[in-house]
């Protein structure tokens, strides 16, 4: 993607632009999980894009903040794009359905962490998740949806259970790539079916 | 496999991520998606490098235009410490030349103006300055 981050001379832009749009797009797609389905507190009236580029700008006004040790570019821009959500979203009234707030916007914090862009990326998603939510439930949901579609059930399992990675399912269990990408898409389905189903008594604006 | 015992929120906000990274772990795998959320791929990226290019030039010019406001403010900083020097009962230029290194002939330095002379030593202290802040901005 990028050879040299830090001068930016060899960044391949139309790879970021694309995976870091599909990322928000896909991201933002989780929404009736966060506050209900209608609910735009993270957006503020904004576009996608505008987030995206948002990112994009932010890097490039100050590519020095950028630690290449901690991660790719894109791991980056994910991170801040995020970040940005979980700001808007934190300063408006009918956040208080998470006591996640240690993943609060704070510019201090990000200069001092020493965690990878990647693993900081899961506590400010995690704090768009409701905390009433029966998580169990939702395993149980998943695992009984899932059941008999053998690539499905033993990606949830790697993942959800293991914590494991992509190329880590894929070595685990032996499937393919394709395999992978198609079980992934089936249980997205599934994911999805569960958030309308956990969700339908509590969609709140 | 080591088997974890807590199923929590994070193990599920950890499979939504994972849904997310795959819909845009590489170019195709994001092209595809995208095309499946009714999105244009090939305007979205000819727009997006346009915009890109676009930031790219304005964070270019916003450097400069803070580079140069710096050295201005750096350059009128050594312009009062060289008129505090040159007015000071005690200086002596040769002493100067020595301290501060400066690679110049006496011979030179009799032929020269005392504008000259404030002029040769506002660009050494300018450009002192200016190497001690990036060193303590690194």
């Amino acid at each position: 993607m990028s050879t040299d981050t830090g001068s930016q001379t060899h960044i391949d832009w139309e790879e970021i632009i694309l995976r870091l749009t599909a990322f928000t797009y896909s991201w933002t797609r989780g929404k009736p999980w966060f506050r209900g389905e209608k609910t735009t507190t993270f957006l503020m009236g904004k576009e996608v894009e505008d987030y995206v580029y948002a990112a994009i700008g932010k890097y490039l006004d100050e590519p020095e903040k950028f630690d290449p040790d901690k991660g790719e570019l894109l791991e980056y821009l994910k991170y801040n794009l995020v970040r940005s959500f979980v700001a808007n979203d934190l300063r408006k009234k009918e956040n208080n359905q998470t006591d996640d707030i240690f993943a609060e916007d704070n510019e201090e914090d990000e200069e001092d962490s020493s965690s990878s862009y990647s693993e900081r990326v899961l506590p400010f998603t995690a704090a768009l998740f409701p905390d009433d939510i029966d998580y169990s439930a939702i395993k149980e949901f998943i695992e009984k949806e899932v059941q008999g579609d053998k690539d499905a059930e033993n990606i949830f399992l790697g993942i959800y259970t293991y914590g494991m990675k992509r190329r880590e399912v894929i070595d685990e269990f032996t499937m393919t790539a394709v395999a992978f990408d198609n079980g992934m898409r089936r249980l997205n389905t599934v994911i999805n079916r569960a958030a309308a189903h956990f969700n339908k008594n509590t969609q709140t604006v | 496999m080591s088997k974890k015992t807590n199923q929590t929120k994070s193990d599920f906000v950890n499979l939504f991520l994972s849904t997310t990274e795959n819909d845009s772990s590489s170019k195709e795998a994001a092209k595809a998606f995208l095309a499946s959320e009714g999105v244009k791929t090939d305007k979205l990226i000819s727009e997006g490098l346009k915009r890109v290019k676009k930031m790219q030039m304005l964070a270019n010019a916003s450097r400069t235009e803070n580079e140069m406001q710096a050295a201005e403010t750096v350059k009128a900083e050594a312009t009062a410490w060289v008129d505090n020097l040159l007015a000071s009962i005690n200086f002596s230029l040769p002493e100067l030349v020595q301290k501060e290194e400066l690679f110049m002939s006496f011979r030179n330095v009799e032929n020269l103006s005392q504008d000259d002379i404030r002029n040769i030593l506002i660009r050494h202290f300018t450009l002192k300055l200016m190497n001690k802040n990036n060193n303590n901005e690194k």
